[in-house]
């Protein structure tokens, strides 16, 4: 019996080991979201780094603007991604004993009180700071952490899956309640996901703290899907996103339609896929700060310099999508074209947000679950 | 202590001071299960629970309807067990010995698989519209706990004396009104065992769920998840966590007041040979549905596996796994999540067979304290280990206790979670080996160290192994706590599997169906070498192992794991009890020498 078992072991042994040859063969990556690690036996081995920034999953920068970092300070920085914007928050609070990083990019407008109270951030003012959108700064007079953009959630759809059953789009909340609209919407769930946070205080600001209530009722007695984040709606469930999709409205960034025709079969076509539903849309600011507790806090602060910096802030639009905060930074074409700008987005106080939040999710989650 | 008398006088001072030396081992271990099991939860108790936070709660209406749902899916579950369940054990305990053997083995597989695994697995072979939701969570649940109610049921059923039915028979009585007045009372005890077990099972069931259960579907153990990570609201995840405690108690206390009566007083008997006939159609009707429920999921995952994003079939999955993808939620290959797994599992064993040997020579040497020791061992099993989780993450944020945020909170908790299982395994071995050995060594001059470790140690090599294996395959799977430990930047292999299950896309997919594969293989392995060991093993425990639920490697749901691998609470069948007085015989008139 003891033999049998070594020989289960061996088994096992040799069975991985054939995978694992036959894998760290040079193989290419297999599509463009792919890219392969130098290192294949890399166990956790974090890359040796000056600076450590810690950000949101879809945080991204091209390359060569993290390398002009260096050449100005001489530090590299690692991106470390953590989760959506709540997620990434909640694990900062937990971990501020021993940070993840020295400066965090991520903290929204929904969440900032949170932030402020958890007393994760080292205050830092930018040297930047007087280049910033002076509404943004606004949000932090303290300067805890500084705005380095804002976007607004709102309703997108796919204008062709609208098309094909002859829908016409919807124009504001209340025409998602219509029948037509019946098992097409999916949103995330604001105790999880921040553009779902961002939509349900949409329709706070737009129905007022008594009627939003009984809009989600409806909302929900009209098939509406709820997730938990936003690739899992907007790539998962959204026909405009991934190939599975088969829900044509979603709940998605002023910025996506960009996105979608960049990203799409054709990135120099005239017309975007999605469009977006201006009334819906609810203004979010995200800020970058320096950590409490940072290794290296020195270089935490001249990373949020860089990251309030033109050089960084104009690469924000086709990078994550979203509208820099610096007013020196120039917009390209593609924004300029597709981005939607509403003209009055929704909004709440920060102060209204921080008193509301927690009992409004929760009669969230009463009225939907 | 009469033992000691029959030693004689030569032998009592090695004795006394071996005594001295293990029982200073059990206190030292009952001190660290103390600092990592005892403390956080009482810190739950005391300091995160407040009595607003329960009004509040109380006021809300989905907090009852996530009890609700918690107590009904485990009931639903539960049922649909005892259905399959009953009439497989009740033919099965008729069939030749040879295919069962096999067929045991793999009815009972699911049970030792990570319920990340047993998720992803529902996850490939429901239709789409199925995957998310009641139904799957449901079947999930009977998948996983199906093999370990029949195996409590089976030698139940074995005990029943075929002549009263036989008689019954005789005298007339139909089919039906032997199995309602003669087998169902006599089974009833261990029905009701499987049911209380597999219900505790399914109320606090954490990973099938959240990876299930779409963003509707939440049991206590996700909401205390939810409202502790996702909105830092850890006054309500504790009151959360202590109403579970109480239902646990109550459950755990239910349990053990059924002690299983005796069935008949007649000698072990081997399993009934039935003729063939309608039985047997029957039997082998329910036995190829039971074979096809348990082996479907696999299939399926492991099918997924090996689809390539590409669309044909290949190992293309598995290389992926060595890469990073964006929009996966991991910023590490996937594979890493391996290493830090593998590292976590061996300090967790290596810790926990510590403790484990240190509280059980401690329980053996000292006769008064022996239930408190065991006791102690069988702590961590009242809760789940998502409790355990919260209570690490509220009780070690402080200095100098600041160890929540380290690497090194995971395997720690992993080693609590595993404590019980590996007393379990060691407890009858070591209890069996001869003390004359040892205090003949000690007499020579041997210190009580080095004769425990030449002599008891190596004669329980083999269970020392078997618990290792045991203690590596929980920590490997475990999930609970590790949702709430992991560090973001070192997430263990089911929190891989789970982030990369909740990204879309057919890379991601594949890359979560072949690390889900992986880690079923690898704890199938380690379970594998934990009883063929056990089985080779010269000590009566081999036998308890073989048709006994082996301990589930899913701890997060370990607060009964807990009772079904208990031997207390199983019912020994025949050919254990028969095994049990033949091996333990020799041995324990070896201590009188």
């Amino acid at each position: 019996m003891k033999h049998f078992s070594r020989n289960v072991v061996a088994f096992a042994v040799a069975a991985a080991s054939l995978v694992a040859a036959g894998c760290t063969s040079d193989k290419q990556p297999v599509d463009a979201t792919t890219v392969s690690t130098p290192d294949t036996t890399a166990v956790a081995a974090p890359a040796a780094a000056d600076v450590v920034l810690v950000a949101y999953d879809s945080f991204a920068l091209p390359k060569e603007t993290l390398e002009a970092f260096k050449t100005k300070t001489g530090l590299t920085v690692r991106v470390l991604t953590n989760g959506d914007t709540g997620e990434l928050l909640n694990k900062a609070i937990l971990t501020k004993e021993r940070p993840l990083g020295d400066a965090m990019w991520g903290v929204d407008s929904t969440l900032l009180d949170r932030a402020k109270q958890s007393g994760i951030f080292e205050p830092y003012k930018s040297v930047n700071a007087a280049d910033l959108d002076p509404a943004l700064t606004a949000l932090v007079a303290d300067d805890f952490v500084t705005p380095v953009d804002y976007g607004d959630v709102c309703l997108n759809y796919d204008k062709a899956a609208l098309a094909k059953e002859n829908i016409t789009p919807p124009a504001s909340f209340e025409d998602l309640v219509k029948p037509e609209f019946k098992d097409k919407l999916v949103v995330e769930s604001p105790a999880t996901s921040s553009p779902g946070l961002a939509f349900m205080l949409g329709t706070i600001a737009h129905f007022g703290p008594t009627g939003w209530e009984g809009y989600w009722e409806q909302l929900r007695l009209n098939g509406v899907k709820v997730v938990n984040g936003w690739t899992e709606a907007y790539e998962g469930a959204f026909t405009g996103g991934g190939k599975d999709g088969d829900r044509p409205l979603v709940v998605s960034y002023a910025s996506s339609p960009p996105a979608a025709v960049l990203y799409g079969p054709d990135p120099k076509a005239t017309e975007a896929p999605t469009a977006v539903v201006d009334a819906t849309c609810f203004r979010v600011t995200e800020f970058a700060g320096v950590l409490k507790g940072a290794k290296n806090p020195e270089g935490a602060k001249q990373l949020v310099d860089f990251l309030s910096d033109t050089l960084v802030q104009n690469e924000l639009p086709l990078n994550m999508f979203v509208f820099p905060a610096n007013t020196k930074a120039t917009l390209p074409k593609l924004f300029v074209d597709f981005a939607a700008r509403p003209a009055k987005p929704l909004t709440l106080t920060p102060a209204e947000i921080a008193k509301g939040r927690e009992d409004w999710i929760d009669a969230w989650t009463n009225v939907m679950q | 202590m009469d033992e000691r008398n029959a030693i004689g006088m030569s032998a009592t001072t090695p004795n006394r001071a071996f005594r001295r030396q293990a029982v200073a081992a059990g206190l030292l271990s009952s001190a660290v299960l103390g600092l990592l099991f005892v403390y956080p939860v009482a810190w739950i108790v005391v300091k995160g629970f407040r009595w607003p936070t329960v009004g509040e709660l109380v006021r809300n209406r989905r907090i009852w309807r996530i009890i609700w749902f918690s107590g009904w899916q485990a009931l639903a579950s539960t049922l649909g067990v005892l259905i399959l369940a009953t009439p497989l054990a009740g033919l099965l305990a008729g069939r030749p010995v040879a295919g069962r053997r096999w067929l045991l083995a793999v009815i009972a597989a699911p049970f030792t698989l990570p319920t990340v695994v047993v998720a992803a697995s529902f996850r490939e072979v429901l239709p789409r519209s199925l995957a998310s939701g009641v139904p799957a969570i449901i079947s999930a649940h009977i998948f996983y706990n199906l093999g370990m109610a029949t195996l409590i049921l089976l030698p139940r059923f074995e005990l029943i004396d075929q002549t009263l039915a036989q008689a019954a028979s005789t005298l007339g009585a139909s089919r039906s009104r032997i199995h309602r007045t003669i087998t169902l009372p006599l089974v009833a005890p261990a029905i009701i065992n499987a049911a209380l077990l597999t219900f505790t099972l399914c109320f606090t069931s954490f990973g099938v769920v959240l990876m299930l259960g779409g963003s509707r579907r939440t049991t206590l153990d996700v909401e205390i998840y939810q409202q502790a990570l996702q909105r830092s609201r850890f006054d309500r995840a504790s009151v959360l966590a202590v109403f579970q405690f109480a239902v646990l108690a109550t459950l755990a206390f239910l349990s053990s007041r059924r002690r299983p009566t005796a069935l008949s007083n007649r000698p072990a008997r081997r399993p009934n040979k039935v003729g063939p006939g309608s039985r047997s159609y029957a039997r082998n009707t329910l036995v190829l549905i039971v074979l096809f429920f348990v082996v479907a999921p696999l299939t399926a995952l492991v099918r997924r596996s090996l689809r390539e994003p590409s669309g044909s079939f290949g190992l293309e999955n598995f290389c992926a796994l060595w890469r990073i993808t964006k929009g996966s939620g991991l910023i590490n290959s996937p594979i890493s999540s391996f290493g830090v797994s593998a590292r976590s599992a061996a300090i967790a064993g290596t810790l926990a067979l510590i403790i484990g040997a240190g509280l059980v020579v401690a329980a053996q040497e000292v006769v008064r304290l022996r239930s408190t020791f065991r006791l102690f061992a069988s702590l961590p099993l009242a809760t789940s280990s998502v409790q355990l989780g919260l209570g690490f993450l509220l009780a070690f944020a402080a200095a100098p206790l600041a160890w929540r945020s380290r690497w090194f909170a995971v395997p720690l908790v992993q080693a609590v979670v595993s404590v019980p299982f590996v007393v379990r395994q060691l407890s009858p071995v070591l209890e069996a080996v001869p003390r004359g050995l040892r205090n003949a060594a000690m007499t020579l001059g041997a210190s009580p160290w080095r004769a425990w470790r030449t002599i008891d140690f190596r004669l329980s090599r083999p269970a020392f192994t078997s618990a290792m294996a045991i203690a590596l395959a929980i920590s490997l799977g475990e999930f609970g706590a590790a949702t709430f430990l992991a560090r973001p930047d070192g997430p263990t292999v089911p929190v891989a599997i789970a982030r990369l299950s909740g990204h879309p896309g057919d890379v991601v997919q594949g890359q979560a169906a072949a690390l889900a594969t992986l880690l079923g293989l690898v704890t199938l392995v380690l379970v594998i070498v934990a009883r063929t060991l056990g089985a080779a093993n010269p000590s009566p425990t081999s036998r308890t192992l073989e048709p006994s639920p082996s301990p589930s490697p899913n701890s997060e749901t370990s607060s009964i794991t807990s009772k079904a691998p208990t031997a207390s609470k199983l019912p020994v069948s025949p050919s254990q009890s028969a095994a049990l007085s033949r091996g333990a015989q020799p041995l324990r008139g070896g201590q009188r020498e």
